[in-house]
């Protein structure tokens, strides 16, 4: 029985051997053994691909195929394409696709558009490596080793003999998918693994964010503390804010460049350099050191141009709130770090606004001393007004009180409720009043009421001192009430006083140029005996010349300098009226003016960009 | 910039303007005047002239007038080119007080040639518009320090 099944067996190899020399045409799972058909032509340079088969095969390859082919370069023109067309459609079964290196199969998928499930329907491809590193690419390819494997693992040992007769089965095929499927089945476990910890660690990062986002939520509500940020500030922390709360945002590092002059401001507070030039955080916290540089370069501008103490109570506080906040902020406390933040912003807005007090005083005293009369008449009427309010006040109370003693008591009462219905009214438009205007603004005029009632006594005491000195005109301070310019008449009858008006209106000037630190150029500069100098020794010799004017001596140099008038001594009077004169704006160009021997001496000078200035010119006023 | 004078000097007046046509007012201002000062080249003020044939702008013509009233001063003629620049700068420009504050600085040259009674209206006029404007109240104070000194 066994020898006749042998017989059988042998003869039914021999036909199949014949039947595959005859007919090429063995099609999908005989690839194994067609494969066994030489090419003597190597795949590309030979494409066969009939226009019936690509047609069928469309559409065309897996991504990673498409992929694979283009890094490796593989492309096929259309020349090549149609040259082919023609071409036998059956040469493509001749390829031995058992001996194909993974880039020649590559070529071959996509040379013949396979789909995803052409490629991975070729279980004997599986026992090579070559191939597998293609198919294990595939998202497909577990669904289809799952299926082999449970398909050949239910073949019994008879039927794996008569499938390998029918060339439909090989030796160890399905110990090769039992093996794949464990694989799969690993990855797979894996993978699960690998999602419900990147699972977990997103809700994790979710919740942290809900809470970060419950903390920043009071602080960005809070109006009244915002008030004092800037507005792309706020914008810039609502956006922060809104991509954190939408997306939870990695915390990253960033490097931020900080100019020597604000580090060592910044060190005086304790700090570090490090602390300021590199912060990790989130988007908001990143705003939030932004605007903590911003911060600091702020308050030491008002710390250098106020030319303020290095004790100055004011810029401590502030500069002590931004080491809180960066340091919260560095510790990833949001609400804290914002609230020292905006602290920062309004004693800022607060520091800026009593300048801006100070500057308002200042105008208001030189106004007083430039137009003292007026300041006479103003005070005289503010007595008159006081006096007339109290005597008002002092006859109404008085009415009141004959009304009662009367007996006409609801008449008196009616004008008490109306009374204290005004007082009302006026304290709500006070508070209205104080509810519209700014931080800024009420530091502002606070410090200039402050100011007022704090030095204007002094202010009174260097009046009283002039006008003791202008005794010689005080008769004639009368004549000049009626008098169309006062100021200028006033100027012209106190010669002898007129000087120290001048000097103390100047003074005062140049005061408010310093205070206000809103000058066009900065004082220190034409104030510096280096800047000076240097500017006097880059006067090039054409602009010497003309500033000697040795040959029609236009500008006097001889009227103030004894003997021979050189170039050494012009400049030593230059420099002289550089430091000590007073300085007028014409737009872009500077005058300095100073009396020097009974004359004044005028020298034009101009800033430049790089903090520097240029001498335009310097002469002696001759007349009027 | 040393382009820009390499254009200047070789009269390439299209490469020139070329290189200054994304320049504001001030940045023109601080550019040809800061060449001005550094190169001392006459160049410059043909090149402002041309902008101004083409296109007359009040910013042109003071600077213009900087350019040879501060700049190049020590050219012959140069206080009176800058003079005429500043009135003009004025007449276009009325409502500016800063055009006003710098003609008033030709009241204070050696040349005077701003009279005592142009500068006072101008003066007077500066004070109009801001009573607390400082180089008019300079300007009157400097009056009578002169009359002093005098």
């Amino acid at each position: 029985m066994v020898i006749i099944y042998m017989k059988q067996y042998v003869t039914m190899i021999a036909l199949w051997s014949a039947l595959l020399a005859l007919s090429p045409n063995i099609k999908a799972e005989n690839t194994y053994f067609t494969t066994y058909a030489t090419h003597t032509v190597p795949p590309e340079k030979k494409v066969a691909v009939s226009h019936a088969y690509e047609i069928k095969k469309q559409p065309s390859n897996t991504p990673f195929i498409q992929e694979t082919v283009h890094e490796h370069g593989v492309s096929m023109s259309c020349a090549t394409k149609n040259r082919h067309m023609h071409s036998n459609p059956d040469k493509e079964l001749r390829y031995n696709l058992n001996s194909m290196s993974t880039e020649r199969l590559i070529w071959y998928f996509y040379a013949l558009r396979y789909t995803e499930e052409d490629i991975l329907s070729h279980p004997f491809l599986y026992l090579r490596s070559a191939y597998l590193a293609i198919a294990k690419h595939l998202p497909r390819y577990p669904e289809f080793v799952e299926k082999y494997c449970k398909q050949y693992g239910a073949y019994s040992r008879l039927f794996k003999i008569w499938e390998t007769m029918h060339f439909r089965y090989c030796k160890g095929l399905a110990k090769q998918f039992a093996q794949l499927y464990q694989e799969c089945e690993a990855q797979r476990r894996t993978k699960k693994i690998q999602e419900r910890k990147a699972r977990e660690i997103h809700s994790q990062k979710e919740q942290a964010c809900a809470a970060y986002c419950t903390q920043l939520d009071s602080c960005l509500r809070d109006e009244c503390i915002l008030d004092a940020v800037p507005h792309h500030h706020k914008t810039a922390r609502n956006s922060a804010y809104a991509q954190i709360k939408t997306a939870a945002v990695d915390r990253i590092t960033q490097k931020h460049s900080v100019p020597p002059d604000i580090t060592i401001f910044a060190q005086s507070y304790d700090i570090s350099e490090q602390h300021l030039t590199i912060i990790h955080g989130n988007l908001y916290e990143q705003q939030l050191h932004t605007e903590f540089l911003e911060q600091l370069n702020e308050a030491c501008a008002i710390f250098t141009n106020y030319a303020l103490q290095p004790s100055n109570l004011l810029i401590d506080v502030i500069g002590h709130s931004i080491a809180i906040g960066m340091e919260a902020n560095r510790l990833q406390q949001p609400n804290v770090a914002t609230i020292w933040a905006n602290c920062s912003w309004k004693l800022l807005e607060i520091v800026e606004g009593i300048g801006d007090g100070l500057l308002l005083f200042a105008e208001t005293s030189i106004d007083m001393i430039l137009h003292p009369i007026q300041t006479f008449q103003k005070v005289g009427h503010l007595f008159g007004t006081i006096a007339g309010t109290c005597a008002h006040a002092l006859g109404t109370a008085l009415r009141w009180h004959e009304m009662i003693e009367t007996g006409n008591c609801l008449m008196a009462i009616h004008e008490i409720d109306q009374v204290v219905d005004g007082i009302i009214t006026f304290g709500s438009l006070c508070t209205e009043k104080l509810s519209t205007m700014s931080t800024h603004d009420i530091a502002k005029h606070v410090t200039t009421i402050t100011a007022d009632i704090l030095l204007t006594h002094t202010i009174v005491r260097v009046c009283n001192t002039l006008c003791n000195r202008l005794e010689k005109t005080a008769a004639q301070i009368a004549e000049l009430l009626n008098c169309e310019d006062p100021v200028l008449e006033f100027a012209t009858l106190s010669t002898s006083n007129l000087s120290e008006a001048q000097k103390v209106s100047m003074l005062t000037e140049e005061t408010i140029q310093k205070t206000s630190g809103l000058g066009i150029f900065n004082a220190e500069i034409t104030n510096s005996i280096e800047h000076v100098t240097a500017a006097i020794n880059d006067i090039v010799p054409n602009r010497v010349h003309h500033i000697l004017t040795t040959t029609t001596g236009k500008h006097a140099w001889s009227r103030i300098i004894e003997g021979e008038v050189t170039w050494s001594k012009v400049k030593d009077a230059i420099t002289k009226v550089m430091l000590e004169g007073t300085t007028s704006a014409h737009k872009s160009v500077f005058k300095k003016s100073l009396i020097i021997k009974n004359e004044i001496v005028d020298v034009i000078f101009a800033p430049r960009p790089n903090n520097t200035i240029s001498i335009v010119d310097a002469w002696v006023r001759t007349q009027i | 910039m040393n382009s820009f004078m390499e254009y200047i000097k070789v009269g390439n007046y299209t490469a020139a303007k070329l290189y200054i046509e994304n320049f504001s007012h001030q940045e023109l201002h601080d550019f040809i005047v800061g060449l001005g000062f550094d190169t001392g080249s006459i160049a410059l003020y043909t090149f402002v002239a041309l902008l101004l044939i083409e296109r007359e702008s009040p910013y042109l013509h003071y600077c213009a007038a900087v350019l040879m009233g501060q700049a190049l001063v020590y050219v012959d003629g140069a206080y009176s080119a800058a003079f005429f620049h500043a009135q003009r700068a004025m007449k276009l420009a009325p409502d500016d007080p800063s055009y006003k504050e710098y003609l008033l600085l030709y009241y204070y040259i050696p040349d005077r040639l701003l009279s005592y009674e142009k500068a006072r209206r101008i003066a007077e006029s500066l004070l109009i518009q801001d009573p607390q404007n400082s180089t008019a109240k300079q300007f009157f104070l400097d009056t009578v320090e002169q009359n002093k000194t005098n």
